[in-house]
């Protein structure tokens, strides 16, 4: 339910296993989607998130409170002091320590970032994958990501044949 | 290129920190061949099927160099329909802000390689059994090269991310032995995103000027209709077409002329053809001192105004001109931008020099200027004012560079690219 704490809008995040999260209101529009049901005036009840649990949420939501401009992870007014620069290097460091979680939680993480369209987060989370799309041989590419190579011999052979520009 | 040649390396200073544990031992199959180097992943058990909506927005965030998305679609036939899919394929050049990468750069220097690869994912096989005395470069646009095979007397339009290769006759009035020519290759549909114009119709404009008269003539082919258009001519005493890159801004075309043709080397005056209206016209002149300024070699290309400019180096000071229309049609120059280049090279790479920089060729698609520092030679994205060095280095004089993003190869896009050029081609044949 949305209220007012300490001057600030809140606005209460429910997830499918009945955790329920309330946050700031610009903490909770880093989100495009939660931002554009706040801004039709459809959230003035708990916002139901469905498909993230508790545990994801629970992490987007500290996401969103750290990169929320304007205020750190402690909801402090970041110092008109600190340099634009250090801030990003702590963003940065936070980042790199944010995201050291397992597959599955990064998958997740993926999912959610994906629905909740907080472009930061989904950059943030897909990088890994797809430095091994990017870096991996095609095998490790398919293990990695439960996929099967399904091409014929010679429909490789035709694809080798037709993007020579990527073999040498 | 051998069928089943080494894999491509990827670009190693683009590469993150990798997890420790290693993946499960990888069956060897000829696809991965592609793969450059082994990495480590997690150990986990494989996870189920990400949805496709989260693989598109993984694959979006691919490095815009076509190498990336190819792997990427020869995992799976799944994943080739994902990236192959016409809506994607815009919106991921749409995400990459709509330039396309520098892919590597053609050049007539005949100590270097015809074509210089500056993507560590991409090879031009077929340019590296072409000799420099037999083919010589004249233009990159649109995802197409243009060269003269000197040999059969002929030009090519060369699409190398398709391998598509149409050869054309030259127009009947150029005679090889007694002109100094140019040319240009453009797409010939009107639309305004040549992000992905591979299956596009095209146009070659080819200039020539006749060294007994100094008649320089423009024609342009189609190779909708597979002939050349009319020709249209102008005289301007004493001067010749030059081989420096020929610009295009808005419909317009640009050559520079000197009084020996080839190189610039006493004055230069510029021509503009304009393709919609079928004129072939003076511009306007460089004055020599200007030009004395820049070691006489300057590269036209579109100022940040939209109207021709020039680039050329003055020791260090990249200078970037615009032109200024005036009430006699004849164009004058007005100075625009100065880009300190010792801001961006290294110390040793200013200390090493030993000739003056030089401004040596101009990306039009992805506003990237080249400029060689010798012995390097360098992209400044003026987009982004990021400097890269090349790989390959060599005292080029003028380089065409090749942009594209990736583009299905032709047998595996028919079923999910829905092209959609407009065509036009204005009434040159009509």
């Amino acid at each position: 339910m949305a209220t007012r704490e300490a001057g600030k809008k809140m606005i209460m995040l429910k997830s499918p296993d009945g955790m329920e999260f309330e946050v700031e209101e610009a903490v909770a529009m880093e989100s495009q989607t939660i931002r554009k049901m706040i801004e039709d005036d459809c959230a003035d009840t708990a916002i139901l998130i469905p498909n993230i649990n508790s545990k994801i949420l629970s992490r987007v939501i500290e996401y969103c409170n750290k990169h929320v401009p304007t205020t750190g992870a402690t909801g402090a007014a970041a110092s008109d002091t600190v340099a634009p620069a250090a801030l990003a290097e702590d963003l940065k460091i936070w980042d790199a320590e944010f995201i050291k979680v397992n597959r599955a939680t990064r998958f997740n993480l993926i999912q959610a970032a994906s629905y909740l369209n907080i472009k930061g987060l989904l950059d943030l989370t897909s990088q890994t994958t797809i430095d091994t799309i990017s870096d991996n041989s095609l095998e490790e590419i398919r293990s990695f990501l439960s996929t099967k190579n399904d091409y014929l011999p010679e429909e490789e052979q035709t694809i080798r044949r037709e993007n020579q520009w990527a073999f040498q | 290129m051998k069928p089943n040649s080494s894999p491509l390396k990827k670009k190693k200073k683009k590469k993150k920190a990798k997890p420790s544990t290693p993946f499960p031992p990888k069956s060897q199959t000829p696809m991965d061949e592609l793969a450059g180097d082994s990495r480590r992943a997690d150990s986990a058990p494989p996870l189920p099927h990400l949805p496709d909506d989260m693989l598109v927005e993984i694959f979006l965030r691919l490095p815009p160099e076509p190498i990336h998305l190819f792997r990427a679609s020869f995992v799976c036939k799944h994943w080739r329909g994902l990236v192959h899919d016409a809506r994607f394929l815009r919106r991921f050049r749409d995400f990459h802000g709509g330039t396309p990468p520098v892919l590597g750069f053609f050049n007539n220097q005949p100590v270097s390689p015809l074509f210089a690869p500056t993507s560590d994912g991409f090879a031009v096989p077929g340019a590296a059994t072409m000799r420099h005395g037999e083919w010589w470069a004249l233009d990159c646009r649109h995802g197409r090269a243009l060269l003269l095979d000197q040999r059969h007397g002929r030009l090519l339009v060369w699409d190398l991310m398709n391998g598509d290769k149409h050869y054309l006759p030259f127009p009947t009035q150029a005679h090889l032995e007694r002109v100094e020519y140019n040319g240009a290759v453009l797409c010939a549909a009107g639309h305004a995103d040549h992000g992905d114009c591979h299956l596009c119709p095209f146009l070659v404009a080819f200039v020539f000027s006749q060294q007994s008269d100094f008649n320089t003539s423009a024609c342009v082919y189609s190779s909708e209709i597979s002939v050349w258009g009319e020709i249209y001519s102008i005289e301007i005493p004493n001067v010749l077409v030059t081989w420096a890159p020929t610009p295009l801004i808005g419909n317009t075309l640009y050559w520079m002329l000197d009084t020996s043709g080839g190189a610039i080397k006493n004055e230069c005056w510029i021509v503009e053809f304009d393709l919609d209206a079928h004129n072939l016209d003076l511009t306007g002149e460089i004055p020599y001192y200007v030009l004395d300024k820049y070691n006489r070699q300057i590269v036209l290309m579109p100022a940040d105004d939209g109207r021709l400019g020039f680039a050329g180096v003055d020791k260090f000071s990249l200078h970037l001109w615009s032109s200024v229309a005036c009430v006699d049609g004849m164009v004058t120059w007005a100075h625009c931008r100065v880009i300190d280049l010792e801001n961006f090279l290294a110390l040793e790479a200013v200390a090493a020099c030993q000739y003056v920089p030089d401004a040596v060729g101009y990306a039009e698609d992805a506003n990237v200027i080249f400029i060689r520092v010798d012995p390097n030679i360098y992209m400044i994205h003026l987009n982004t004012m990021q400097i890269e060095e090349v790989s390959e280095k060599g005292a080029y004089w003028f380089v065409f560079p090749y942009t594209s993003f990736y583009t299905p190869a032709k047998a595996l896009r028919s079923c999910f690219i829905a092209h959609d050029c407009h065509r036009f081609i204005g009434s040159f044949f009509s």
